[in-house]
């Protein structure tokens, strides 16, 4: 069965951990031991059942309420398995947010409807990330609805003021949706609520589902190879990759970003297997006719096509603790000395430009940037990404613009 | 339980082995012989064309199974593996496991010392436990086996970017993305030796080895591996019910996974 | 009936002494007899503190027909060392009964 990852975004206390726990009894999926874990644990702090105990496991977690790292369940809908990633909401966490959040296809943003919750700075700031991860899909979830009566006042009031910051940073309108839930009483989760007959449209799961199933990876294109590195094998030492797009068959010449020179391929192996051709997706393991040997982080190409590799380009970047103008990127499992030029900075929470500002934790940039070698940026996503070190410690993320 | 798409689980985990042996200098691997670690090894003989390219540490307490020592010792000749047994202790632990609780960290630390091993392929997956839902694929555990999860690294876009501490080592899990189903169905698909403890005898088999003394069977007549793959499509029941140190209370199991309990 | 007599004489030979060099003697003529299961009683009512305790344990050995054949120790001693001795009933198979 094919796994779609969903990303579960939202301010801490918005019901991120609540709202999987109940997907999780709802549709079955929550083992016995789990559920009764979590029962007692809730009994033992003297709370009624809280479902987010389901998913945080750590005695911390539940003792304070709170999603410390990310971690993932998986529910079956329809056709498919939906694998929801729950990540901390609090803001000390974003790395842990960011490492959960980059394996998501779709995100689904949780706005609480309590009086004095509602769009948070978290909130925008995890939608701005999500972005960046390359979820170009959101669905917006306005929980606890059970506290405003499941008046429809509040959700027009949420849907309207995040529609406006969804289109300034970039989203199209036709994949945005809103729905009005309650994870903690399970209302419009995966059957329409009866509580809210002013809401017209689909229950939480079936809008997930449909904007899923539009949410398609183009496959195809030109060959792009990622060498891995020279590995001994039963057969002897191989050059080991991964084709992120493309295919690729025994007697074809390429040619790769470092170096020069045309290379034939002469033996292929899948899997430990021999064989012709492989595609996108699969780890290779090759002998070229010229006896080549690759360095990490090189991509083949085939030899009739260009792939340009340069050394400067436009970027957006997030930063996770302080950058300054010098760094170290990681690129397609190698790493490179960087240097920032900062044009604007931009605060995520509203997507608007700070004049005179540093590029301080939480906060993104455009930037230029100047890499010590020559990298091979474009597409697919795999080459148009990167993080971002400074020193030992990991500090950002950041994509290629232009 | 839901079943995964095979060749995507399979690519990941190729991937992740490959990436180990060329991360660091010196990987082995833990084998239990359950059928996580055993699949591990025939993933790393298909990512290394047929061979798997690091010593399997066996952490032995004495009481294993027979069938468990009669199918490493069969098997570890078949796939010509370099098998090293770490000869673990039976003491009082605090929460209650002599046989297997902190003992065998504490044999596997002594291990790692002497060979100088900087990785350590564990065949964890995510839906055992809530806990190990929090892993990463690699993740770094300092001298003393802690695991200081609070603070794990980034991971993201194939940046693995676990940090080797002084004297400590990574743990890398290539079977992180599996669940219980697929194990069996890729064992069906690719016709793996399994340890024989886990069909049916009697009306009783095993779901999730540990030694003789820790280890109680279910009652189940899964005679094969298809039979298993129906009772799983079923049960709401957890695969480490029948290990008794899991009914300890899910607190003391994060406390001593972060001591290095696997 | 030499083998069935040999099979016994090794469970004498391991109850009077459980040393390494007895089970590697013995262990085979256990194999090569009726036997093909074996269930394993930990002393204490299953409570197992430290090595010490296996020699307080037990391993029932069945045939076929799931009869009680004969007993053995559980455990081996290198020297002073207590070990467990489960390896060396490899190639049989254990018998779970329902209680």
């Amino acid at each position: 069965m094919e796994v779609r990852n969903i990303a579960l975004l939202g301010h801490k206390d918005h019901g991120k951990s609540t709202l999987i726990g109940s997907l999780l009894m709802q549709t079955g999926a929550a083992t016995k031991v789990r559920v009764m874990e979590a029962e007692a644990y809730s009994k033992k702090l003297h709370r009624p059942f809280e479902p987010a105990f389901i998913l945080d496991s750590f005695s911390e977690e539940r003792a304070r309420g709170m999603t410390y790292d990310t971690t993932r369940a998986e529910i079956k809908y329809r056709s498919a398995a939906l694998a929801l990633i729950d990540v901390p909401g609090h803001e000390e966490l974003i790395k842990n947010m960011i490492s959960g959040a980059s394996y998501g296809e779709l995100a689904l943003l949780l706005v609480s409807a309590m009086s004095g919750e509602g769009i948070m700075a978290q909130t925008k700031r995890h939608v701005f990330i999500a972005k960046m991860l390359g979820m170009e899909s959101i669905v917006v979830a306005v929980n606890k609805m059970d506290t405003v009566n499941y008046g429809e006042e509040v959700f027009q009031r949420i849907k309207s003021q995040m529609t406006a910051f969804l289109k300034a940073i970039g989203y199209k309108e036709a994949n945005i949706a809103f729905v009005p839930i309650s994870a903690y009483r399970t209302e419009n989760l995966v059957a329409r609520s009866t509580l809210m007959d002013w809401y017209h449209g689909s229950s939480l799961l079936e809008t997930a589902y449909g904007m899923l199933s539009r949410a398609r990876k183009p496959a195809g294109g030109q060959l792009r190879l990622l060498m891995q590195g020279r590995i001994e094998t039963g057969s002897g030492a191989l050059s080991s990759g991964r084709i992120i797009q493309g295919n690729m068959h025994v007697g074809q010449v390429l040619r790769s970003t470092m170096g020069r020179g045309r290379h034939p391929v002469s033996e292929i192996f899948v899997k430990g297997t021999r064989v012709k051709t492989a595609i996108a997706g699969e780890n290779v393991a090759i002998r070229f006719g010229d006896g080549l040997r690759l360095p990490r982080g090189a991509v083949l190409y085939g030899a009739n096509e260009s792939l340009r590799a340069r050394r400067r380009m436009l970027t957006l970047i997030f930063a996770t603790r302080r950058i300054g103008q010098q760094a170290r990127i990681r690129f397609i499992g190698n790493e490179y000395k960087a240097r920032f030029k900062i044009l604007d900075i931009i605060d995520p929470t509203t997507g608007k430009t700070l004049r005179n500002g540093t590029l301080a934790p939480l906060r993104a940039a455009d930037a230029e940037m100047e890499v010590d070698a020559p990298i091979p940026v474009g597409k697919p996503a795999e080459l148009s990404r990167f993080t971002i070190y400074s020193g030992k410690e990991f500090s950002g993320i950041g994509i290629v613009n232009g | 339980m839901i079943p995964q798409d095979l060749k995507i689980l399979e690519e990941k985990s190729i991937y992740l082995l490959r990436e180990a042996k060329l991360r660091f200098n010196n990987v082995a691997a833990l084998w239990s012989m359950g059928k996580d670690s055993t699949t591990m090894l025939a993933l790393a003989r298909k990512a290394f064309l047929g061979k798997v390219p690091f010593p399997v540490i066996h952490i032995d307490n004495s009481i294993d199974f027979p069938e468990t020592y009669r199918f490493r010792d069969e098997l570890a000749k078949k796939w010509k593996l370099d098998l090293i047994v770490g000869e673990s202790e039976i003491n009082p632990d605090l929460v209650g496991s002599a046989c297997c609780g902190k003992n065998k960290p504490e044999t596997l630390k002594k291990l790692m010392a002497t060979y100088g091993f900087d990785a350590l392929v564990v065949s964890i997956r995510r839906d055992e436990h809530g806990i190990r839902a929090k892993e990463r694929y690699m993740s770094p555990r300092d001298k003393n086996f802690r695991w200081n999860y609070k603070n794990q690294p980034a991971e993201l876009w194939d940046d693995y970017s676990s940090k080797l501490d002084v004297r400590g080592h990574i743990r890398v899990h290539p079977l992180l993305d599996w669940n219980e189903i697929d194990v069996w169905n890729y064992i069906k698909q690719e016709k793996i030796p399994v340890n024989p403890l886990y069909f049916s005898r009697n009306g009783y088999r095993y779901r999730s080895l540990g030694c003789t003394h820790c280890t109680i069977p279910l009652k189940s007549d899964a005679r094969g591996v298809n039979d298993i793959i129906r009772e799983l499509e079923t049960t709401k029941d957890e695969e480490r019910s029948g290990r008794s140190m899991d009914k300890e209370r899910e607190y003391v199991m994060s406390k001593l996974r972060a001591l290095g309990y696997m | 009936m030499a083998v069935e007599s040999k099979m016994r004489m090794a469970a004498d030979a391991l109850w009077r002494d459980q040393s390494e060099e007895n089970w590697k003697r013995f262990s085979g003529a256990l194999r090569r007899s009726s036997i093909r299961y074996y269930r394993i009683i930990f002393a204490n009512g299953g409570r197992l503190n430290r090595m010490q305790d296996l020699t307080k344990s037990h391993i029932e050995l069945y045939d076929s027909k799931h009869t009680i054949v004969t007993k053995v120790p559980l455990s081996l001693r290198e020297g002073k060392r207590v070990r467990g001795a489960t390896i060396y009933l490899s190639g049989l198979q254990v018998w779970n009964t329902a209680d």
